[in-house]
């Protein structure tokens, strides 16, 4: 049996990467864990020490092959206590290294969500507090550059890029386009993700918490154009000066 | 900082409870309630509760040349540790230091625009219980604007009168053992309009790039079209 490609989940903080990973997690092929952003500290290991495995007598590929077998372990662990034979990792902030994801996975797919920036800020400034609107900003650009580069580079068959609006807006639709391009039958059960577990032990979501709502055929709506007052106008012209090209891309210009 | 201690000072010549506040809510017998900055200030944790408040604004491209002299060399964590990301691997107070004024200040512009200068257009402005007060009017007539600010508060005569011997006592003017002009204080010499001295071109194209109507809304400008009128003076060390 082929080893099916593992699934990536990236995007700038506050995007959505949260609300996909439980979707995949609900499709019965697809197992996607908590997020680990355990990548960081092995390649770390691998750019701080290298003349010390080098003593150790490991090769790059060796080194690589070492660090994909453990990376795996417990996507494939989760995977399997789930019953499901496709692992998927949601860790946003690997956006920022995605040519490290695919010297690891050459084979992945990278799905790359996209959500106003506005709306982003607004939700660091809610979630991280005021002070963090100013790096909310700048940490969009960064994100969203770097993921939507490798995108343009690699092309269609390797990375998706989903805008959350369009997400939660159409929900079947959009998922309907993700799943048949990441090889998989349409399941109408992934929008029922609040009432799974999706984590090792848990029970399922809150469903009265507003976050995962449902109604007449779309998630949570409200969350779009919260940042597009006078309030978030600064943080904003931050990002038109310097990631206004990624505004024009992705429509939010 | 000044207004803090005016009104820190009052609390303590009065036996009243003065709480600074960050992230913390607003104390039950809280008295006299401090907010750095606005945004820690939420009127849900004061539900129920009548209360009387100021907001302090000031020429938010005033607020950019102090707070570039000011990160030159305080002492707050976050302007010395690097965060690895911007400014080169540099701090950004090791950044400011290692560029000319007239980049540093191009600095601080982006970054207040994040920050300070956010919060200023994130204001309500029309709040009833507030009493909005400029700073370039407090300095020029301090003893009408905080008789004003007093009589807002709800103060009776004699506590105005105590708070007026206060404020003149920790004055911005003063440069006695109280006074808050020295060097190395947050507040370096009060003037107004200093960003005169330090704003090119360049300064002001980004600036207004950044911060669109904002200083026309404050009524700091009554249209877009300001300028710098002393481009040739913005490198000169402060007077």
């Amino acid at each position: 049996m082929e080893t099916p490609r593992p699934i990536f989940v990236v995007g700038c903080p506050r995007s959505g990467t949260t609300l996909t990973r439980l979707i995949l997690d609900s499709h019965p092929a697809i197992s996607a864990g908590p997020e680990s952003r355990f990548l960081w500290g092995l390649r770390a290991i691998e750019e701080n020490n290298w003349s010390t495995l080098v003593d150790f007598g490991l090769g790059l590929d060796e080194w690589h092959a070492n660090v994909r077998s453990l990376f795996e372990a417990f996507h494939l662990r989760y995977a399997e206590h789930q019953g499901k034979h496709r692992w998927a990792d949601k860790s946003p902030d690997y956006a920022l290294m995605l040519d490290y994801v695919d010297v690891l996975y050459p084979e992945a797919q990278i799905v790359h969500i996209v959500r106003d920036p506005r709306d982003v800020i607004d939700a660091w400034r809610r979630f991280y507090g005021w002070k963090s609107v100013g790096r909310a900003a700048h940490a969009w650009v960064r994100y969203v550059r770097s993921a939507h580069e490798f995108a343009t580079r690699y092309g269609a068959d390797k990375v998706m890029e989903l805008r959350y609006e369009d997400l939660v807006r159409e929900p079947e639709p959009t998922l309907r386009a993700l799943f048949t391009w990441l090889g998989e039958s349409w399941d109408s059960g992934v929008l029922d993700f609040a009432e799974r577990p999706h984590s090792f032990g848990a029970g399922p979501l809150q469903m009265e918490d507003e976050r995962w709502a449902r109604r007449n055929g779309t998630l949570r709506t409200t969350s779009i154009g919260v940042g597009h007052g006078p309030a978030i106008a600064l943080p904003f012209a931050l990002v038109r000066r310097t990631g206004g090209d990624l505004l024009e891309v992705f429509g939010y210009a | 900082m000044w207004f803090r201690r005016v009104l820190w000072t009052l609390s303590s010549s009065y036996g009243l409870r003065f709480q600074s506040c960050v992230d913390e809510p607003v104390a039950r017998r809280t008295d006299f309630a401090f907010f750095r900055a606005a945004p820690h200030f939420h009127r849900e944790d004061l539900a129920g509760r009548t209360f009387r408040g100021s907001h302090l604004i000031r020429d938010p491209r005033d607020i950019v040349v102090s707070g570039y002299f000011y990160h030159l060399w305080t002492e707050e964590k976050w302007a010395r540790q690097p965060d690895g990301r911007s400014w080169g691997g540099l701090s950004y107070q090791e950044y400011l230091n290692s560029v000319d004024p007239a980049q540093g200040l191009l600095a601080e512009i982006e970054r207040a625009a994040g920050s300070t200068l956010a919060d200023l257009a994130a204001w309500d402005y029309e709040q009833p219980e507030f009493l909005e007060l400029r700073y370039e009017d407090v300095i020029t007539d301090e003893p009408t604007m905080f008789r004003r600010l007093f009589d807002f508060y709800g103060f009776d005569d004699k506590a105005i009168a105590e708070g007026l011997a206060v404020a003149e006592k920790v004055s911005i003017h003063s440069g006695g053992p109280d006074g808050l002009q020295k060097p190395r204080r947050h507040v370096r010499s009060g003037k107004t309009a200093q960003w005169r001295q330090h704003f090119g071109a360049e300064h002001v194209a980004l600036f207004k790039e950044l911060t669109g109507g904002l200083l026309v809304d404050l009524g700091y400008e009554s249209d877009s079209e300001w300028s710098s009128e002393s481009s040739d003076a913005r490198t000169e060390e402060e007077d």
